[in-house]
């Protein structure tokens, strides 16, 4: 009789365990923390159980963490600037410096070239080809704010790919002309305005060695 | 006889709403007891009022005792029955600023310990990128409510981060080098892979297992592409000569993607066994955003002819079983809509009047929430 009230016991408590919520550790990562530790508390009604969180990089320091309640501090840190490589020569310094005087600006949602635009193209055009030496002109496109995630990337690219196709009919080498989209990550004007806007709306041109 | 088929029929018909009133209804009543510092009781209680499945009362035979504890970084959460507890669960974390999560993970078993419809939105990271100054864009970990924060990758323009599996130790994102480079990157591990380059536009729009979905320009074109990747192999989904972005795998093998095709983007259907490519919505001027989870899409889409005008970009939820459509957001410009992994909440950006707002519908209860954002995030994922 004894060992069946024991059996029942041991019985009871192991359903008792084994009822208790486990949480699903499913990022799991670290051998020895991620094991839920049950504990018996003096009560015999009352569990402890003990729930570890995986967090990432758990190697490294935890400088680059952060936590605001407010959703209003939002960090900036190791902000370095890029700095374009232009080449040393005094004539490609001001070579790239032309390039980059040249912008040209396109209508909301369009990649046309706008006809008013167009003579800065023939203008570029001209000082690629008077320009022979060995170098890349990348066609960056840019976006205003609007339009959303992929599209605007795309409509950058499109933006950037017309005045590709346009130089290419005015007689420069395809070789020498590469194309990228900023989407609208590349702003030189940050006001919500739709002056503003008109001028993130662009292709800016840049001397690769 | 008939009007039994027709009761029969009714009740068929309005079993779904039937059963939402009943279960907002019944919602456990609980009471909430916190000692801790400010800062914790306030995810604390946004976690609450988010999931929106419990009544809050003072006192209620069944009592959540939460304890946080600076010092030891530990969150206690007591289950208390008519006054005796039953059950304490304690979470521990290396950093205090991780605490929103201990949070959520609290409020997320108790959710589980009531057996109610999942709520592993508040449980799931989210994974953003932002730009902090021209050409210079960094990606930060954070949870749902975007308090905690954590840098993981910097240095150039590191943008459209996503999540690569369902367990978030992996992400994809695109960084610029001399080309955009896609990546593949493992949080925990912190190993790099270099999955693939490509010219002008490189972005990873969805991920399904061993396949992605991806916009490439290869030839100067955006188009959609799905990639193995065990063979690494590429496949071309659209070859629209104009633009073709924002791929997302749907139910029934169809891949639905933005297009100009039609001279202002439309979202669009393909179907991968036949090839046919459909119009998914009819409505509105201009759709830019999608997201697709089981059978339901999401699409922001413009009601307004002049862009700059109010009542900007809509959310529409559209549902491939019955065609039905639902408008989900009222006015302000509601964009980058993202389902979360069990489909039962959508995350978005709303704009209004310039300022910006983290969303999140709760589509079963009927709500939405918002929280503020002080700054515009180039893409996340959840």
């Amino acid at each position: 009789m004894k060992k069946l009230a024991l059996a029942t016991g041991l019985g009871a408590l192991l359903l008792l365990v084994g009822c208790a919520k486990h949480p699903d550790l499913e990022n799991a990562q670290q051998p020895k923390t991620s094991q839920n530790v049950v504990e018996k508390n003096e009560t015999a009604s009352t569990q402890t159980v003990a729930v570890s969180m995986p967090e990432e990089n758990l190697n490294t320091s935890t400088e680059n963490e952060s936590v605001s309640t407010e959703n209003r501090v939002v960090e900036e840190q190791n902000l370095t600037a890029t700095t374009i490589t232009v080449s040393q020569t005094q004539n490609n310094q001001q070579f790239a410096k032309k390039l980059a005087s040249i912008v040209v600006y396109f209508d909301f949602d369009k990649y046309n070239i706008r006809p008013d635009q167009w003579p800065k193209v023939e203008k570029l055009a001209e000082l690629i080809k008077s320009n022979p030496t060995n170098y890349t002109v990348r066609i960056e496109g840019n976006c205003d704010e609007w339009g959303t995630e992929e599209y605007n990337y795309a409509l950058g690219l499109k933006r950037a790919n017309s005045v590709k196709n346009a130089l290419i009919k005015l007689g420069v080498n395809p070789q020498k002309l590469t194309i990228i989209s900023y989407g609208e990550l590349n702003p030189v004007c940050t006001a919500h305005a739709r002056w503003c806007w008109r001028l993130n709306r662009r292709d800016n041109f840049t001397y690769l060695p | 006889m008939r009007k039994i088929i027709f009761l029969v029929l009714a009740v068929f018909l309005f079993a779904k709403e039937y059963v939402i009133t009943k279960y907002l209804e019944n919602k456990p009543v609980i009471s909430i007891e916190y000692n801790g510092p400010e800062d914790v009781k306030k995810i604390l209680n946004m976690d609450f009022q988010v999931l929106d499945h419990f009544d809050i009362e003072k006192n209620s035979s069944t009592k959540f005792i939460f304890t946080y504890n600076k010092n030891s970084k530990t969150l206690k959460v007591e289950y208390v029955k008519n006054g005796n507890p039953f059950l304490i669960k304690k979470y521990r974390s290396n950093s205090y600023a991780y605490f929103p999560f201990l949070v959520h993970r609290a409020v997320y078993d108790i959710n589980e310990y009531f057996h109610l419809p999942s709520a592993k939105f508040l449980i799931r990271k989210v994974i953003y990128s932002l730009l902090v100054a021209p050409k210079q864009a960094n990606i930060y970990l954070s949870d749902y409510t975007l308090s905690y924060k954590k840098k993981i990758i910097s240095g150039g323009l590191n943008i459209f981060p996503k999540w690569a599996d369902e367990k978030q130790t992996t992400i994809f994102f695109t960084k610029y080098e001399r080309l955009p480079v896609l990546y593949k990157y493992n949080l925990i591990t912190g190993k790099i892979k270099r999955i693939i380059s490509s010219p002008g536009i490189l972005i990873v729009s969805d991920v399904k297992k061993d396949k992605i979905l991806l916009t490439l320009a290869l030839d100067a074109q955006p188009d959609v592409y799905m990639m193995d990747l065990k063979t690494k192999k590429l496949k071309r989904i659209t070859n629209y000569p104009g633009i073709d972005v924002n791929g997302k795998f749907w139910v029934n093998d169809k891949v639905v993607f933005v297009s100009d095709r039609y001279g202002i983007p439309y979202v669009f259907s393909k179907d991968l066994k036949t090839g046919e490519i459909k119009r998914v919505l009819y409505h509105g001027k201009n759709q830019v955003g999608v997201d697709g989870v089981k059978n339901y899409l999401v699409i922001s889409s413009r009601e307004t002819a002049n862009e700059f005008k109010p009542n900007t970009f809509n959310l529409f939820l559209v549902n491939a079983d019955d065609d039905s459509l639902k408008r989900l957001t009222m006015k302000g410009q509601n964009m980058f809509p993202n389902f979360s992994v069990d489909g039962s909440s959508i995350m978005f950006i709303k704009r209004e009047n310039f300022y910006s707002k983290i969303g999140i519908i709760r589509l079963n209860e009927r709500k939405v929430f918002y929280y503020p954002l002080t700054k515009i995030l180039q893409s996340f994922d959840w």
